[in-house]
C-alpha cells in the first residue's frame, strides 16, 4: 500500500515536470525544424518559378508597409530598414493610389483584408501616443471590386473628424512619416520625409543591406519583436504547461496556446528578418 | 523612383523577397493551424497516464 502510494505521489509530481518537458520538446523541435525549413527554401530559390507570387492581399498589405506605388515592382522595405513605414503627410494619397492600383483584384477575403491592413498602415488618422499608436483605416475612396456591405459606413469620416475634435483620435501632421512597430502598431519616425544627399546615401544602403539579406524589417524593429517574443512565448509555455497540468478547459488552454504561438511566432519573424 | 529619392529594386531580387514572405506567411500558419488545435484539445493527462503504466 505504501509503495502504491509513494508511487502515485511521485506520479503526480512528476506530471508536471512532464509537461514541461513535452512543451519545451516541442518548442526545441520547432526551431530546429525552422531552420531546415528555411535552408530548404533558400534552395528552392536558386530556381524562383515566376508563377509564384504572393497574395493580392498580402501584396496590398507590402504596398502599405513599404509605400509601394507601382505595381510592376515590388520595392524592398526600406521604409521597413529604416523603421519608416510611410509618409503621414502624402499618405491620404497613398490610400487612394492603393485604391486605384488594386482595381483589378477580386473581392476574395485576402484582397479585403489585404485593403483594410493597407489603409491601416497608411491611415494619418491614429489613436494612441505619438511614438506607440494604431492606425484607424479611414479610405476615402474604395476599390471598384470592393462591394458596398465591405465598405465603412458613409459617416465614418464625420465621425473620425468629430473624435479628432474631441481628442479621442489623432491627425499626424503632414511631413510625419510612420515607423512599424511590435508588427501591428505603429510610431512617428524620427526622420524627415526630405531625401537630403546624406540621407537619400543612408537609405541606398539600407535598401542594398536588405536586398542581400533579404529582409523587410531594420534591426530595431527585429529587437521589439525578440523582446515580445521571448516574453510571449515564456508566458504561454508556462500557463499552458499550468492549464495542462491543472486540466482546465479547453478556452484557456487555446489562450495559452496562441500566446506561445503568437510569442513563437515573433521570434521566428525577428530571426529571418521577415 | 518611389517618392524615397531611391531606384526601384531589381525585378529579381524583389521576387526572390516575394517568395521568401510567402514561404514565411505559408509555413506560420500552417503550424498554427496544426499546433494551436493540437495543443488545446489534446488529452496529455491520458497520454502520460499511458505512458506512465
Amino acid at each position: 500500500m505504501r509503495a502504491q502510494k509513494a508511487l502515485r505521489g511521485m506520479t503526480r509530481m512528476l506530471k508536471p515536470v512532464l509537461c514541461l518537458f513535452v512543451l519545451t520538446a516541442s518548442s526545441t523541435t520547432g526551431f530546429q525544424l525552422a531552420p531546415a525549413l528555411a535552408q530548404l527554401r533558400r534552395t528552392k530559390n536558386h530556381a524562383v518559378h515566376p508563377s509564384r507570387q504572393m497574395q493580392a492581399g498580402s501584396n496590398l498589405a507590402r504596398h502599405a508597409s513599404t509605400c509601394m506605388k507601382d505595381r510592376g515592382t515590388v520595392k524592398l522595405q526600406e521604409h521597413s530598414e529604416t523603421n519608416e513605414a510611410a509618409p503621414a503627410g502624402p499618405a491620404a494619397t497613398a490610400m487612394q493610389q492603393l485604391a486605384v492600383l488594386s482595381n483589378d483584384e477580386e473581392p476574395t477575403f485576402s484582397n479585403v483584408l489585404g485593403f483594410y491592413m493597407a489603409c491601416t498602415f497608411l491611415s494619418p488618422v491614429y489613436i494612441g501616443s505619438h511614438d506607440l499608436h494604431l492606425g484607424i483605416p479611414l479610405p476615402e475612396i474604395y476599390p471598384d471590386w470592393l462591394p458596398e456591405d465591405k465598405r465603412l459606413p458613409k459617416g465614418a469620416q464625420q465621425w473620425a473628424e468629430r473624435a479628432i475634435d474631441a481628442g479621442l483620435l489623432r491627425r499626424a501632421a503632414a511631413d510625419e512619416r510612420f515607423e512599424i512597430k511590435y508588427g501591428v502598431l505603429r510610431g512617428v519616425s524620427a526622420a524627415k520625409a526630405d531625401c537630403e544627399p546624406c540621407e537619400t546615401a543612408r537609405r541606398a544602403a539600407l535598401r542594398e543591406q536588405a536586398a542581400e539579406g533579404l529582409t523587410v524589417i531594420g534591426e530595431e524593429e527585429r529587437g521589439r519583436r525578440r523582446d515580445v517574443g521571448t516574453y510571449m512565448a515564456g508566458a504561454g509555455s508556462i500557463a499552458l504547461t499550468a492549464a495542462i497540468a491543472t486540466e482546465t478547459g479547453p478556452p484557456i488552454r487555446f489562450c495559452a496556446t496562441l500566446m506561445l504561438f503568437l510569442g513563437v511566432a515573433f521570434l521566428e519573424s525577428a530571426r529571418t528578418g521577415l | 523612383m518611389d517618392g524615397t529619392g531611391l531606384a526601384p529594386v531589381p525585378p529579381q531580387i524583389a521576387r526572390r523577397l516575394r517568395d521568401k514572405v510567402t514561404g514565411f506567411d505559408l509555413k506560420w500558419s500552417t503550424i498554427g493551424a496544426v499546433a494551436v488545435p493540437f495543443l488545446t484539445l489534446f488529452d496529455f493527462k491520458a497520454a502520460l497516464l499511458d505512458a506512465l503504466q
